[in-house]
């Protein structure tokens, strides 16, 4: 899916989608990314730009914190972990989105879907 | 290891331009620790070497977006040393035309920067008083905005010198060269006045001068946050 990446519902989330990852475990830039392509099967890639200053963006926001890692070969990396405030954020997050999709299921979807499964009118 | 001077070089070019603060050395140190991983990783799924490192720098052409403009000072600290340095040009700038006093726009001149140097000393002196030096006070400055300042400046400066060189130039020898005449100088005195109004208009580079200094502070005052 080529447009699933300007979606603004996609878009809207990124934020939402790095702290969920770091909701499971405390994790470096790469492996966020990795865990969001594994997770979507291939579907959404994290560029490193929006990667970047999503993470500056959250640790502003006090929602995330970042220590460095013990690696003794190659560079050092720059673990992420959420702090009780982003866990906080998360939890308001996740309400959003189940309001959101059951609301735009009815408006777009029309409330079958939800009904038969189908899809089909 | 191979991979990592290559990604370290890429690394090294693409932060070239930035300012050395803390933040944008970790920055650079955090992609290029990401960049080590990508690229392991695709080896690791049957990637050569080349490919991996081309596609781990793919998205990475510029990282003017994620570096942060908004950089934390010591404003009192900063401020005062701005002062401190724009009154030290100011001061080089009266002594040096002190020889100027020989005519009457260099006595305008030089007197001009006499005037700015008590009042500048002035301000500073009541900077001090309040503390400035020694002040915890924070705040934060716009490095995107001040840098953007800076090369104006020195533009609008630039255009000031071609201009009024040149205006100076027509003035003394415009006449000369229009009718065919001689360019000379009647004299060492006149040879000096002619000098004096090229090099006195010129002196206001303390301004930029003064200018980039304020931006060079900004990395020395930088608050660093653990």
């Amino acid at each position: 899916m080529e447009s699933l990446h300007n979606s603004d519902l996609v878009r809207g989330n990124i934020d939402a989608f790095i702290l969920r990852v770091l909701l499971d475990a405390d994790n470096y830039g790469y492996q966020i990314i990795k865990e969001l392509g594994i997770r979507s099967g291939g579907r959404f890639e994290l560029k490193e730009p929006t990667l970047y200053s999503s993470l500056r963006r959250l640790e502003q926001q006090g929602l995330i914190r970042s220590y460095w890692g013990q690696e003794t070969q190659g560079g050092r990396r720059k673990y992420y972990t959420l702090t009780p405030d982003g866990r906080e954020r998360f939890k308001v997050k996740w309400q959003e989105w189940q309001a959101a999709r059951a609301i735009i299921d009815v408006l777009i979807g029309d409330g079958k879907e939800l009904a038969s499964g189908d899809g089909q009118k | 290891m191979t991979d990592r001077n290559d990604l370290n070089l890429f690394v090294d070019r693409l932060f070239a331009n930035k300012r050395k603060t803390k933040a944008v050395m970790e920055l650079k140190q955090e992609i290029l620790s990401n960049l080590e991983a990508k690229v392991a990783d695709c080896m690791s799924s049957g990637m050569d070497y080349q490919e991996a490192i081309s596609q781990a720098i793919r998205d990475l052409d510029d990282i003017d977006s994620i570096i942060d403009d908004k950089q934390t000072v010591y404003i009192h600290r900063y401020r005062y040393d701005v002062m401190q340095g724009a009154l030290l040009y100011v001061f080089i700038a009266w002594i040096v035309t002190i020889p100027a006093r020989l005519t009457l726009s260099g006595v305008m001149v030089n007197t001009l920067f006499m005037v700015l140097g008590i009042a500048g000393g002035v301000l500073l002196l009541t900077m001090l008083q309040k503390g400035f030096p020694s002040s915890a006070e924070i705040d934060q400055v716009d490095t995107g905005k001040i840098g953007r300042m800076i090369r104006r400046v020195w533009i609008l400066w630039g255009l000031f010198a071609i201009v009024i060189t040149g205006y100076s130039l027509l003035i003394k020898f415009g006449s000369d060269l229009w009718f065919g005449r001689q360019v000379g100088f009647s004299g060492p005195y006149d040879f000096y006045e002619t000098m004096l109004q090229l090099v006195l208009p010129l002196t206001t580079i303390i301004i930029p001068l003064a200018t980039r200094k304020a931006g060079q502070y900004i990395t020395k005052y930088e608050v660093k946050q653990s």
